[in-house]
């Protein structure tokens, strides 16, 4: 079973919180959820490690122009100007 | 029901014009979706306005396409410029975007009218189609069992009689399993094939978009109107046109069935693929038994896979740019947490949690380095089995639509998929055809699996398998348009 502080530290690397959440079943989930997915422990494969999954189609980076600002801001919900307005890094407050 | 065939002979004899066509259909949505829940927005100005042009193209001669005047329902989380694009979450219910899908560019200009947004499992994550913000969509053959998903609009619009053709995104079975719940072909085109350019990831390497239709012959028309390469999907190749290589006819195929598939089957899925399978061989193909070893693996290797590239591609939404914003925070992290864990579902939550997991140091090589291992050695043992056969034939779920809110757990609702990740994992392309009925009057749909690009293989067999049985397992929900 996944224990509470390894969960706590799961939803942090997920950037999700567990504020509101049924904590013990989530962990209940989370648990058989990864005794499903460790199947694959059992199976013995004998190939190479780094077979590449498959081509990539790269195009040479080149600048070109792309959306005006005002339509990227369309969908933001607090602007300023032509930038994003993020809350503080840190401390209280937005 | 109709086949774009039959709508086209209407709309180009002259007994319907295309905007009462797409009236009769906005008329019907707006009726029947209430209880099917199938679109999550029907777009009736922009539909209407498709219409008169193509009516007006129609008067001059000059039509776009087979598909010109064609209404068809598209899945919500395929991007359509000016038009909220939601992917069935609360996080992106107000999202409207501002460029439009490759695919969608692709069918506007080929004249289809679209008449709505498709509901669907929120992200795409999920077999039944429960899971979206915008509540479950309902199986028009029985309203109290699921459609399946993820593609559940789609799929319930066109077993319903409110659309003509749907347009799907299939990860892990997302087009063929709501295709087989409701009565429906679809097709999983190879990996590749079709651009995924504005559709909003979910497993970015398994991830296909192909349609849900009435018929093989329909599937394949639009198919042929997407398969353009596209620069703008580093995954893209494009395909040839699969219509003009259409036989319809499988004398002297080898079809192989693999043993595996049978062991999950329940009694009248398997009773339904025997069936066929003898059909088959009545038609001239010879069927050539095989072993799939890798299949017991094929699930947790999938939603690893599929998991972990949730997890990343998942990671953009984070309230900053666009989508749902939590109301307070303390600061940047808190907000971004709390965005996201208002934002998103439960099952949405629970596999960003797994994706995570086993991207995490410690569990990467155990866990994401195991699968992808795993996922080389089934695509080879795909290979093994298609220097015997031509293609494969199986059930494409075990089961037929189970009820809603029947409960089950996360582990046993990620079984549904046992037939058909194993082929997203390979990169083939795969279609579900209907072949019967259960005790309910369910339908039930056997998958066909073809070598990479072998879409005409399969659709060609599909076509034969219709013909064979004359339109036995066509079956009208009673519900839609009646023209």
């Amino acid at each position: 079973m996944i224990s509470l502080d390894e969960l706590k530290k799961l939803a942090n690397l997920a950037k999700l919180s567990l504020e509101g959440e049924d904590v013990d079943a989530l962990a209940a989930d989370i648990t058989s959820i990864l005794e499903f997915a460790n199947t694959v422990s059992e199976a013995v494969v004998d190939l190479p490690k780094d077979e590449a999954a498959g081509a990539y189609n790269l195009r040479e980076d080149v600048v070109a122009p792309s959306y005006p600002a005002e339509e990227i801001l369309l969908n933001a919900a607090e602007k300023l100007d032509t930038y994003f307005v993020a809350r503080k890094i840190g401390g209280t407050g937005a | 029901m109709m086949t774009i065939k039959e709508i086209r002979k209407r709309l180009d004899g002259g007994d319907i014009s295309c905007r009462e066509l797409t009236e009769a259909f906005l008329d019907a949505a707006k009726r029947d979706n209430p209880a099917l829940n199938a679109y999550i927005r029907i777009t009736e100005e922009e539909a209407l306005r498709a219409a008169d042009a193509a009516d007006a193209r129609r008067a001059k001669g000059e039509a776009l396409s087979p598909l010109d005047g064609v209404p068809f329902i598209l899945k919500d989380n395929i991007n359509t410029k000016g038009i909220t694009t939601t992917c069935a979450s609360k996080m992106l219910a107000n999202y409207v975007p501002i460029f439009d899908a490759f695919i969608w560019e692709k069918l506007r200009d080929s004249g289809a009218i679209m008449l709505g947004k498709g509901n669907m499992d929120e992200f795409a994550m999920g077999s039944t189609g429960e899971t979206s913000y915008f509540g479950a969509t309902s199986n028009p053959h029985n309203l109290d069992h699921v459609a399946g998903g993820s593609s559940s609009g789609p799929a319930a619009a066109v077993a319903g009689g409110l659309a003509v053709f749907g347009i799907g995104s299939d990860t892990g079975g997302s087009v063929r399993i709501p295709a087989s719940f409701c009565g429906l072909v679809g097709l999983k085109p190879t990996y590749g094939a079709i651009s995924r350019r504005g559709v909003i990831a979910y497993g970015s390497s398994l991830d296909q978009i192909g349609p849900i239709a009435v018929c093989a012959e329909d599937a394949a028309l639009v198919f042929d109107a997407m398969c353009e390469k596209d620069p703008g999907d580093m995954t893209s190749v494009g395909s040839e046109p699969v219509t003009p290589k259409l036989t319809g006819s499988v004398a002297g195929k080898k079809i192989g069935m693999a043993r595996e598939f049978f062991e999950v089957m329940s009694p009248p899925v398997r009773e339904a693929i025997e069936r066929a399978v003898k059909l088959f061989e009545k038609m001239g193909a010879t069927i050539v038994p095989l072993e799939f070893p890798m299949l017991r693996y094929t699930l947790s290797t999938y939603y690893i896979i599929a998991c972990a590239e949730a997890a990343s591609n998942l990671g953009r939404f984070d309230g900053l740019r666009y989508g749902y914003r939590a109301e307070s925070a303390a600061d940047l992290d808190d907000f971004i947490c709390r965005t996201r864990t208002e934002g998103f579902g439960k099952e949405v939550r629970r596999r960003i949690l797994l994706g995570t997991y086993v991207l995490s140091a410690g569990y990467y090589d155990a866990y994401y380095n195991k699968a992808q291992l795993l996922r080389r050695a089934i695509k080879n043992e795909f290979s093994e089995m298609f220097k015997k056969c031509d293609l494969l034939l199986g059930p494409t779920v075990a089961t037929t639509a189970l009820q809603k809110g029947s409960g089950l757990t996360p582990v046993e609702m990620y079984q549904t998929d046992i037939c058909t990740s194993s082929v997203n994992l390979a990169g083939l392309p795969a279609m579900s055809v209907p072949c019967g009925f259960d005790e309910k009057g369910l339908p039930i749909g056997l998958q066909l699996v073809g070598p990479h690009f072998g879409e005409s293989e399969i659709l060609s067999a599909a076509l034969a398998f219709e013909r064979e049985t004359a339109g036995e397992f066509l079956k009208s929900s009673g519900m839609g348009v009646k023209l």
